[in-house]
């Protein structure tokens, strides 16, 4: 969960912003809508606790603090952009399910489908060690272990407690029938930390979806074709 | 090597480019002995298509011998005669196995572009923009023809190149057009725009045994031409202006409206009050594509009927009849054309001496003359209707 150091800087420390923005829109709507549905009506006990709803669901979207959501202990304001990375993809590859499964089941053929990694190395016990690389020549190392597997099917892995970010991620592998096989990947990032956070957030900066996207069609090139598609000579020498 | 190269809006140049290579083994080489400017063509020279880069070569309607093949190329050897088909298709996707060449997801090494403006990538194109791939086009003296085991039509030497060249691109996707129309025996067919793919359009409506057909245009020449060659009942655009079109069909056809129409005029169709309102919108950019024709099409069209739409559109448009689509339960198909999937029906009817598509040709140019011809072909409907070039 993530605290507003400006929240703090102006005394408001009860009132630490937990709902998060589309949290926000949707209170707004279902606020003012809720006031709208009332013009106009006879009070009524009914009446009366909706408009009380519609005014406070206002509020809360106004101020982006939820004093339910305080007592309970949560917030929805991570769902929106968590503090971290998360990219989600999905293709059909026409080549068989257990083929490109078994390709990905051995994690130190990520680096070859993904850019933002440099490495993955077995380092025993089921334990790998993941090196990617930023802006400047960056160096972000962590160790992670397959959490769970079911062959021909999914692989999720984790990074391990401790390491300086915390990486998980997951490929689905499912028959799409004569189009082949559909793979769907999660990649997570979240920094450890704020100070820290803001600093792997810039290393990391590379990995976007857009990145991942283009990762994943290359793959789908090269295990449909074998190779990669060149338009021009200068496309080819760059 | 020299070929016609784009360089901005309305300004093409004959330019020393580097000469094509292999660069995968799939590739091979052709030297171009018959090329042809396209109407789509325009669209580039006009500056309504994005992403085009100073230098980039034109042109998609390619065919010539055979000079060079990579090492996995398995149907073509030195000295073929082969006509290119416009799209680039793998031949290995999904697409290419289900004869949707021009839906390949592999040929597109730049997929990104359009996919944000469609949601997904067609094929790469020759010549067409660098969101179609950025490959280079066959207006020149070589062409490189990536999977080239999937992107040709072998043709025997007993046919002239002006017979068979169509097969790449035109005369293909007229009889896509006509087969997306879902023509049955005896069905009235209007076809808005005369030009190359309209004829072609026109003329295999009539080979799928259509009734009536119509062809609505504002150039006499076009409208001459395809009454002589398709048996086409010409409508004069001009003549009838806004919504006398739509009434002149109607009348021709007991009210009911053409059963199949074919909007061959695309994005840049112009005609009439509303030709002018897009065209203004489009000039300030807050429209992409003047779907003029297309409006026309669906309201023409009678109930349950099909719109076919092999003329070009590439973005966005505004007024569009929605409500009269609906309405009217029609169903509407487009695209680019898997020309793939028609060359093989087409050589033969061309060699059996079933169709001649050379009745289109107006001009034969040199690739000195391409500037020329684009400008030319921009400025009267009338000046010209297929330009082929010989570099």
């Amino acid at each position: 969960m993530r605290a507003s150091s400006a929240a703090h800087g102006a005394g408001m420390s009860l009132r630490r912003r937990n709902v998060g923005p589309t949290d926000r829109l949707a209170s707004a709507m279902l606020g003012v809508g809720a006031l709208m549905f009332l013009r106009g009506r006879h009070r009524s006990l009914a009446s009366g606790l909706m408009a009380v709803a519609g005014v406070s669901l206002i509020a809360r979207a106004m101020s982006g603090h939820s004093k339910i959501y305080q007592l309970a202990g949560v917030s929805s304001e991570s769902l929106d952009h968590g503090a971290g990375i998360n990219i989600e993809t999905a293709i059909t590859i026409d080549r068989p399910r257990d083929e490109l499964y078994e390709f990905w089941s051995d994690l130190r053929n990520l680096p070859v489908v993904m850019h933002h990694l440099e490495s993955v190395e077995p380092v025993g016990e089921g334990v790998t060690r993941w090196t990617a690389l930023g802006p400047r020549n960056m160096v972000v190392t962590w160790d992670a272990r397959v959490i769970n597997e079911q062959p021909g099917r999914f692989i999720a892995w984790s990074s391990l407690p401790g390491s300086d970010i915390d990486q998980s991620g997951s490929v689905h592998f499912e028959d799409a029938g004569d189009k082949g096989t559909e793979l769907r990947l999660k990649l997570r990032y979240v920094p450890k930390g704020m100070e820290a956070g803001f600093g792997i957030a810039k290393i990391l900066n590379p990995i976007t979806q857009a990145e991942v996207d283009e990762d994943l069609r290359r793959f789908k090139r090269a295990m449909e074709l074998g190779s990669p598609v060149y338009a021009n000579v200068e496309v080819v020498a760059r | 090597m020299r070929a016609a190269c784009w360089y901005g809006t309305h300004d093409v140049r004959i330019a020393e480019k580097p000469d094509p290579q292999i660069l995968q083994p799939t590739d091979a080489i052709i030297r171009v002995t018959t090329a042809a400017i396209c109407g789509s063509d325009l669209h580039m020279y006009d500056g309504y298509i994005m992403t085009m880069k100073p230098g980039d070569v034109l042109g998609h309607e390619a065919m010539g011998i055979v000079v060079e093949v990579g090492s996995d190329v398995q149907t073509l050897s030195p000295g073929d005669r082969i006509v290119v088909a416009f799209p680039i298709a793998c031949g290995k996707c999904w697409y290419c196995q289900h004869d949707m060449q021009s839906l390949c997801d592999n040929s597109n090494p730049n997929a990104q572009l359009p996919e944000k403006l469609y949601g997904s990538s067609p094929a790469g194109l020759y010549g067409y923009s660098h969101a179609f791939g950025g490959f280079p086009g066959g207006q020149a003296e070589y062409l490189r023809v990536p999977f080239a085991d999937h992107g040709h039509v072998k043709v025997p030497d007993h046919l002239d190149d002006e017979q068979v060249l169509f097969l790449s691109d035109v005369l293909s996707t007229g009889w896509y057009a006509s087969d997306n129309a879902d023509i049955e025996q005896g069905d009235d067919v209007a076809v808005w725009g005369a030009g190359p793919v309209g004829q072609f359009a026109m003329l295999a409506a009539r080979k799928m045994g259509a009734g009536r057909v119509f062809a609505i245009d504002h150039s006499r020449r076009r409208l001459c031409m395809a009454e002589e060659y398709t048996g086409a009942t010409p409508i004069d655009h001009e003549k009838h202006g806004l919504m006398g079109v739509q009434r002149e069909l109607r009348l021709r056809t007991g009210g009911r409206g053409p059963d199949r129409a074919i909007d061959a005029a695309g994005m840049e169709s112009t005609d009439g009050l509303l030709g002018t309102y897009h065209k203004a919108k489009q000039w300030m950019r807050l429209e992409q594509d003047r779907p003029v024709a297309l409006t026309e099409a669906i309201m023409a069209c009678r109930k349950g009927g099909t719109v076919s739409v092999p003329g070009v559109f590439t973005g966005l448009i505004d007024k569009f009849p929605m409500g009269a689509l609906f309405s009217k339960g029609l169903t509407m198909r487009g695209g680019q054309t898997p020309v793939q999937r028609y060359a093989d029906d087409l050589l033969g009817m061309i060699d059996r001496g079933e169709i001649d598509p050379t009745f289109i040709i107006t001009q034969r140019i040199s690739l000195d003359e391409v500037p020329d011809a684009y400008a030319m072909l921009r400025e009267s409907k009338d000046a010209a209707v297929k330009i082929v070039v010989k570099p």
